[in-house]
Formats: C-alpha cells, structure tokens, sequence
C-alpha cells in the first residue's frame, strides 16, 4: 500500500517535470521569434518608402537628410546602400554589416524615370 | 505511470499546436510585409507618373497620354528586374484647368496575388479670392493677393511659384488654405506655379486685367 502511494507521488512529480520543461521550451522560444535574426529588414524599408521625405532625399543624394531619417525608424546598427539599376553603388551610410537585406527598385521619382536600387540591411 | 502518460501526451499536442501557431504567425508576418512594401510601390508608381506628366505638359489630352506612359514604363522596369507582382488592371486620370483652378487626379487598381489595392493621387488647387491693384510708387509692377484652397489625398508640403512676378509673403491657414501676396508686372498674366513635396506641379493661370 505505502508502494503504491510513493508510485503515485513519483508519477505525479515526473508528469509535473515533463510540463513545466515543455512550458519554459515554449515560453522562451516564443520570446526569441520577437526578434527572427533571419528575416531581411522588409517591414524598416516599407516604412521608410511611405515617408515622402526619404523618397526626396534618395533622388536628392542628400545623406545627411537619410542619415537622419533612417535612425528615426532603426535604432541597431544599419547600412543603407543605393545603386543605380546596372549596379554602380550611388551612396551608403551606416556601417558595413552582412546579412540578408530588404530590397526595393524604384522605378522614378519627383517626375523622372530614374530607377535606383535601395538596400537595406539591419543587425538584430 | 498514468500521470506522466497524460503529461506526455499532453506536452506533445502543446508543442505541435505551438509550432503550428509560430509557423502561421511567421508567414502572416513574411507576407504583410511583402504586401506593404508593393503597395508603397504602388504609390510611388501612381505618384510618379502623375508628377512625370504634370512636368511636362498642360493640355488634358496630352496629360493622359504621358500618364500612361510613365506608368507602364514603371511597371514593366519592375517586372523586368524585381519580383514584383503588380498588374495594372485600370487607370482613371483627370487633369482640369480653368482660370483660377487646376487639378490633377489618378486612380490606379493594381492586381496582386492577394487581391486588388487601388492607389489614388490628388493635387487640386482653387483660387477662391483674387485682387490685384496698383500702387502709385510702383509704375511697372501691381500687388496680388490671392487666398488658395489646396486639396491632396494625403498632407504634403508645397511650394508657390509666381510667373512675371515675385511672391513677398504666403501665410498658412488650417485646411490648407493659402494667403498669397505676390508683386507682378502690370498687365501680364498672373500665373502660380504650385509644386508640392511628390514633384506634382500645377500652374494656375488668372486674367490679367482685373
């Protein structure tokens, strides 16, 4: 009888071990999904492409202005790099980084049809 | 062992439904970003166009015409070098200009692989007061004062330009209404140049014998 009653005890203490273990897997995967390392910075870049002023400064070579505005939306360390369609590089700030980058063609802008290649890479 | 039994079973239905959740949440994640970033494309395509032919022409006809041709330069560049997937189903553009008034509008549905998303622009200008007078110590210039009704689809910052003349002062109402006093040659025309932030420009011509 007191067999049996430790069996219990034992079988209750194990199930309880297997449940908090697959919680704290769970708890703390979920909290590293927030930041996917792997991901390309595509939800930075759209951002930046709606604001008016980023657009304008783009075709304006003004680094100054982009410097400015991309560090109002990225607060890690970035690199934004613009080339021309067959692939001169036009300007770059931040810092070289490696790692997958969100890019966007824009086919013109303030009544031109320039196209320029926006890349935009962020460290997690 | 029938507690452990039901612990793992019921750990493994909490991890499978985990995983599941994550996967779901992953991609819905991949594809609104995929979907916000055509529809900025899509903007700036519209708007571009409309900026290209309000650069380059004045006449209704014509207006159309370079519209037209800029956007579908646009969108056949991107298909051409990007994975963009955007087709243009329709497209409705207006250009009106009247003595005191000018306007140029485009509307745009695009087609994407989920759904349409219809883009629209607007640059609409409207004088709603105009007085021009001379002043005896001024003989070849007169003073404009003109009150204009601005109307975009979204807020822009804009810039006024004057033909035969030059402006000495704008003031800035709510509703982007404009006060604007500008010193014009006498017995020219008087024409406002109006751009705005998107490279849209209007000009907005008015009689010169008042």
């Amino acid at each position: 009888m007191k067999r049996k009653g430790e069996m219990y005890v034992i079988d209750a203490f194990l199930a309880t071990i297997i449940i908090l273990s697959v919680l704290t897997i769970i708890s703390l995967s979920k909290f590293s999904f927030e930041q996917p390392p792997f991901l390309p910075p595509d939800e930075e870049l759209t951002a930046l492409l709606h604001n008016l002023e980023f657009l304008n400064s783009v075709y304006a070579n003004d680094t100054l202005s982009l410097k400015v505005l991309v560090e109002s939306y990225i607060s890690s360390p970035y690199n934004l790099t613009i080339y021309s369609l067959n692939g001169d590089k036009i300007l770059s700030i931040g810092e070289p980084l490696e790692g997958p980058a969100a890019m966007a063609i824009i086919p013109g802008w303030n009544g031109t049809l320039t196209s320029v290649i926006i890349s935009l890479k962020v460290r997690r | 062992m029938n507690f452990t039994l039901l612990a793992c079973l019921f750990s493994t239905l909490l991890l499978i439904s985990f995983m599941l959740n994550l996967y779901i949440a992953q991609v819905r994640l991949i594809k609104r970003d995929i979907e916000e970033k055509a529809l900025a494309i899509d903007y700036i395509v519209v708007v571009n166009a409309l900026s290209y032919a309000s650069k380059k022409t004045t006449n209704a006809s014509e207006f159309s015409a370079l519209f037209s041709y800029a956007i579908n330069y646009s969108i056949s560049l991107l298909k051409k070098n990007s994975d963009y997937s955007g087709e243009l189903t329709s497209t409705e553009v207006y250009y009106n200009t009247s003595p005191g008034s000018c306007s140029a509008y485009a509307k745009a549905i695009f087609t994407h692989p989920w759904g349409n998303e219809t883009i629209h622009a607007l640059l609409s200008i409207k004088v709603t007061t105009y007085e021009r007078y001379s002043l005896p110590f001024l003989r070849h210039y007169e003073v404009v004062l003109l009150k204009v009704q601005v109307k975009s689809e979204r807020p822009v910052d804009l810039s006024f330009k004057v033909k035969n003349g030059s402006i000495i002062e704008i003031k800035r109402y709510p509703d982007q209404i404009f006060l604007i006093k500008a010193l014009v040659r006498r017995r020219r025309p008087f024409i406002l140049i109006v751009n705005d932030e998107r490279g849209i420009e209007l000009k907005v011509k008015l009689d010169g014998n008042n």
